[in-house]
């Protein structure tokens, strides 16, 4: 029990989301429209302001969970209500808390109708995700993985586009389907632990001691069945080739903020579950399956990168964007090494960042225009100026640009790849040529070329006119972590240090010593010593 | 001759709740006589019954056998009659109304409620197959006649109709097997049963075993497992509603009670001649279950092909058998009585006299008209598809956490996956009350009792389901009692 704020901050952190929903469903009238979004802003705003001492408070100098609180649940089963973070984790939550009030404050005007209701599920759905990311417990994440369906599935159902139902219960159905197998695995794994070791406990640090018993000890089909069942369950969530096809269209049906959201967390929440319970509790049987992971990884890269160039739908694009961006942070967590693992959690924050700007910037001019056909644009740099630098910026920094975020993030991961095997790095380079290419082909379609004379109509109405001043504050805090993470990422990577080499080693046990001796032998003085900072100064 | 009767007089303790009940029925039956068109009054008497039984329930000694072995009180029986009592309640607080609403008599349809509910006592307490087909046919035929109570409904007729036939069929099946089996072995007690029976010689043994067989599919009848089930969906269509609800969860409950007495103890030490067609019955009750749900466009039908799939989930708690497997079965009995009565009472507020509120089609627009009512009903899907942070969540959690324990993976992956393909039928009506059209405007207000019923189901549902431990505790005190 280490929590050096001597409150119980994540718990606030998570549930003042709800707090703030009850609140707001108990004392406000739906009419009270302005009060209910700024309220909501408010909320989301001080949620955000309180996980902030969270990166100044946590200590980098360990991989052990900080900031814990644990209180009994059910005790008969061994529930806790037990709550942590380490670094992987703690990127996640104010990538979350950020991404929280971003999505709120970009609603202001795209919502119009049932305002109330849409306000207070996603606040619900901030705790819900938020949850995942700080259980310490493997019922009490399961809680809140399945919890959070709930809220999307109304935000795609109630205020999403045309398709929105077929959109909502296939975004639900998919990943039910996925958790539920995951609560199988999850529910062998307890049974297994109580087995061995004589106590009920759903505590995810237990089960990562166990590791290595589980490794020895337990039936080979037990082992590949359990790690097949966590690898659908996640992928699906990534989602990673074939389980993606839910996301078009969600993605596509998906107000605006909902797609922030889904893009920017909950495909996050994926790529965690390899990272926190897959690869550390069932090593070996991963290594069994890595190459097909993998090759699912690479195939998820170049086929997103395809689908997503031949789109007309600007959302549709970034939606396919997202898939091909997903595999390379499968890639990078399933190269197993520190600069892969990194690169992944990284990437897994830009990602967040760029493409969940890019889902605002498509929802800025759906908002003024209504269509997000890319053949209705063109020539937009002339009339919306401040809008094309962003747009420019998040483009660039979407394909990994030097200087911005994503590069950072795709480096780290392919230099990974290369270190594992450096065949994969090499194909998975075309999905970085092919990203270039249908973002910057986006941007030329939208941005320059003749500006049509319907536009510059729209334009002088003041219809399509250019970002007020809530957009721009809004995209602020995106374009700075695209600069921050660009240019000094090196808290980010010291944050990630501790956690990310525990975890190789949870993997890999002799990786950091065979490591040691290649390069003893090769009198080279190491590069990759123990973190992954250091190749980037 | 005196000594008998000394003997059954020390045992009469045991049976308090069930005389209160008995006495209880009688009374509201005669209540026709004085209290005519007093629903309220009738009603007020069958609660008080209920009540009454309820405080002399807990106070019966448990660990006991009484009347030469026929009857058994323990722990496992008492959790069976709270569920059934509690049913009993929340039925009786939902068919109120109802019944004054279309002009039917409260008086024997009550009565015919507490007769049912002493069977099923009878059930949970049975330990012999006499016991039990007497008390089984007690809570049958009562069913039956509250199931064809709206006389004047065809609908209602032909339920009861077709109920009754397979009914007794069913019962034959039953009284069959058992004749079977005590030719075979001499006994019809369920203790000395589980002693006897791997012991027979092998051409004996091939009657037991067909005994074993009819007994399988009686009681595969009586809990409406597939391929048993096809008189459920439209008993449960035709029938009043609130006896829909109170025959989807109680006589459910008494029926596993007696399954698991039967097939866990009395046949237990020949689980592995049953248990494989146990399990390809319940995975084929889950599979078309939960896929027939989803054609229907009567939310009585769906809810009742939903309870089909719900018996399907319970029955990998008779297959895996184990302490912890009847516990959690006790577990999801009363999460299922929890979010299924609490949907049946919803579905009871917004029906009309001319059969409008049935269709899942008359809840669209709900979420317009009245938010808190679909709010709760939103609640109750969830908990019914078995999403976190309901009961239902926890029930589905147990139940099948005990049966990975013992080892039936294929069960519970089959489980899991039909239990996903169940959110799409509960959501088609959430989709209905949030998505869809909206109609035109229609208030709904309710009367006490329905403010009563709809309180204490959604409370249990959401409160158990952020905080089980007291639920968890009191079954797991209870049964090891």
């Amino acid at each position: 029990m280490n929590n050096v704020l001597g409150f119980p901050i994540l718990t606030l952190v998570t549930f003042l989301p709800t707090l703030g929903a009850v609140l707001i469903a108990l004392f406000l009238k739906k009419e009270q429209s302005k009060a209910i979004k700024y309220s909501a802003f408010a909320v989301a705003f001080i949620d955000f302001l309180v996980s902030v001492p969270l990166w100044f408070y946590y200590s980098p100098g360990t991989w052990k969970m900080q900031f814990q609180e644990a209180h009994d649940w059910i005790p008969s089963l061994g529930v806790k209500y037990a709550v942590g973070i380490d670094g992987i984790s703690l990127l996640l939550i104010l990538l979350t808390t950020l991404l929280g009030f971003i999505a709120i404050l970009s609603s202001f005007k795209a919502i119009k109708e049932r305002e109330k209701e849409y306000y207070v599920l996603l606040l619900l759905l901030q705790t819900g995700m938020m949850g995942v990311f700080v259980a310490e417990d493997f019922f009490l994440f399961y809680v809140f993985w399945e919890v959070m369906l709930v809220p999307m599935y109304f935000l795609i159902g109630v205020w999403g586009g045309p398709r929105k139902l077929y959109a909502a219960i296939k975004f639900f159905l998919y990943t039910l389907a996925g958790s539920v197998l995951m609560l199988v695995a999850i529910l062998a794994l307890y049974f297994y632990n109580h087995q061995v070791t004589g106590v009920w406990t759903f505590n995810i640090q237990a089960y990562h001691q166990l590791a290595p018993y589980i490794a020895a000890n337990a039936g080979k089909t037990f082992q590949y069945l359990i790690t097949l069942a966590f690898f659908i369950g996640f992928a699906i969530k990534v989602p990673m080739f074939p389980f993606h096809t839910w996301l078009p269209d969600a993605h596509v049906e998906a107000p605006t903020a909902g797609s922030v959201i889904l893009a920017g967390v909950l495909l996050k929440m994926g790529t965690y579950g390899f990272i926190r319970f897959l690869l550390p509790i069932l090593p070996d049987a991963t290594k069994v399956f890595l190459p097909y992971f993998v090759f699912l990884a690479i195939v998820g890269i170049i086929y997103g990168a395809l689908v997503a160039l031949v789109q007309k739908d600007m959302k549709k694009l970034v939606a396919y964007s997202s898939v091909s961006h997903l595999g390379l942070c499968m890639l990078g967590v399933f190269a197993l090494n520190p600069n892969g693992i990194n690169g992944a959690i990284i990437q897994m924050i830009n990602h967040g960042v760029s493409t969940g700007a890019l889902f605002l910037i498509v929802g800025i001019v759906y908002e003024r225009k209504h269509t997000r056909m890319i053949s209705e644009y063109g020539g937009l740099s002339k009339i919306m100026p401040i809008y094309a630098v962003i747009f420019m910026l998040m483009t660039l920094s979407s394909i990994g640009l030097p200087g911005l975020n994503g590069f950072i993030g795709e480096f780290t991961i392919l230099a990974g790849a290369f270190q594992a095997k450096p065949i994969w790095a090499i194909i998975a380079t075309s999905g970085m040529v092919l990203g270039a290419a249908y973002m910057l082909w986006l941007y030329q379609r939208v941005m320059f070329n003749k500006v049509s004379d319907e536009n510059v109509e729209l334009n002088k109405k003041g219809i399509l006119s250019d970002l007020n001043g809530r957009e721009i504050a809004y995209f602020m805090p995106l374009v700075i972590a695209a600069f921050w993470i660009g240019l000094y990422p090196k808290p980010f990577f010291k944050i990630l240090e501790k956690p990310v080499n525990h975890l190789v080693e949870q993997v890999q046990p002799d990786f950091f010593k065979r490591e040691q001796v290649k390069f003893d032998l090769n009198k080279v003085k190491p590069v990759v010593h123990e973190g992954g900072e250091e190749e980037h100064e | 001759m005196s000594d008998i009767l000394t003997r059954i007089a020390a045992d009469t303790p045991l049976i308090l709740p069930e005389i209160i009940l008995v006495i209880g029925a009688t009374v509201v039956l005669f209540g026709a006589f004085f209290a005519r068109r007093n629903t309220r009054l009738i009603a007020a008497l069958t609660l008080v019954t209920l009540v009454a039984a309820a405080i002399a329930l807990f106070g019966v000694p448990l660990g006991k056998t009484g009347f030469f072995g026929l009857y058994r009180s323990d722990g496992f029986s008492l959790l069976f009659k709270v569920i059934v009592l509690w049913v009993g309640i929340l039925v009786v607080f939902i068919s109120m109304d109802y019944l004054e609403a279309r002009g039917y008599e409260a008086a024997e349809f009550f009565a015919l409620l507490l007769y049912s509910i002493v069977g099923m006592f009878f059930m949970a307490s049975a330990n012999d197959l006499l016991t039990i087909f007497i008390s089984l046919e007690l809570m049958a035929i009562s069913v039956y006649v509250m199931v064809g109570y709206f006389k004047d409904n065809e609908l209602s007729n032909e339920a009861s109709f077709k109920y009754f036939i397979l009914g007794a069929f069913s019962s034959g099946f039953f009284i069959f097997g058992a004749s079977l089996i005590y030719g075979a072995v001499g006994t019809t007690r369920i203790d000395l049963l589980a002693d006897k029976i791997p012991f027979l010689s092998g051409g004996i043994g091939v009657f037991a075993t067909i005994g074993v067989l009819f007994m399988l599919v009686a009681l595969g009848f009586k809990t409406a497992l597939f391929p048993f089930h096809q008189w459920a969906p439209d008993a449960y269509e035709g029938a009043p509603t609130p006896v829909t609800a109170f025959m989807s969860v109680a006589p459910k409950a008494a029926a596993f009670a007696i399954f698991l007495r039967v097939f866990v103890y009395a046949f237990g030490n020949v689980r592995y001649d049953w248990v494989p067609i146990l399990s390809v019955i319940a995975i084929m009750t889950m599979i078309w279950g939960n896929f027939t749900a989803i054609r229907q466009e009567n939310i009585k039908r769906m809810l009742a092909y939903s309870s089909i799939a719900h018996a399907g989930y319970m029955s990998l708690g008779i297959i895996a058998g184990t302490p912890m497997a009847i516990k959690s079965m006790i577990l999801y009995l009363v999460a299922y009585s929890f979010m299924n009565i609490g949907a049946f009472a919803i579905v009871i507020i917004l029906s009309r006299k001319d059969g409008y509120g049935e269709k899942i089609n008359d809840f669209n627009g709900l979420a317009h008209t009245n938010p808190l009512l679909a709010a709760i009903m939103l609640v109750f899907m969830l908990s019914l598809a078995g999403i976190p942070p309901t009961i239902g969540f926890f029930g589905k959690f147990y139940l099948f956490g005990a049966a990975i324990n013992s080892g039936l993976y294929l069960l519970v992956t089959v489980a899991l996956a039909t239990s996903v393909a169940s959110l799409y039928y509960y959501f088609r009506v959430v989709k209905a009350m949030y998505l869809g059209d909206m109609p035109a405007k229609r208030t709904v207000s309710l009367t006490l009792s329905e403010k009563v019923t709809v309180f204490l189901t959604a409370f249990g549902t959401l409160v158990v389901g952020i905080y089980p431990t007291p639920l968890f505790e009191f079954i797991k005190t209870t049964f090891l009692r």
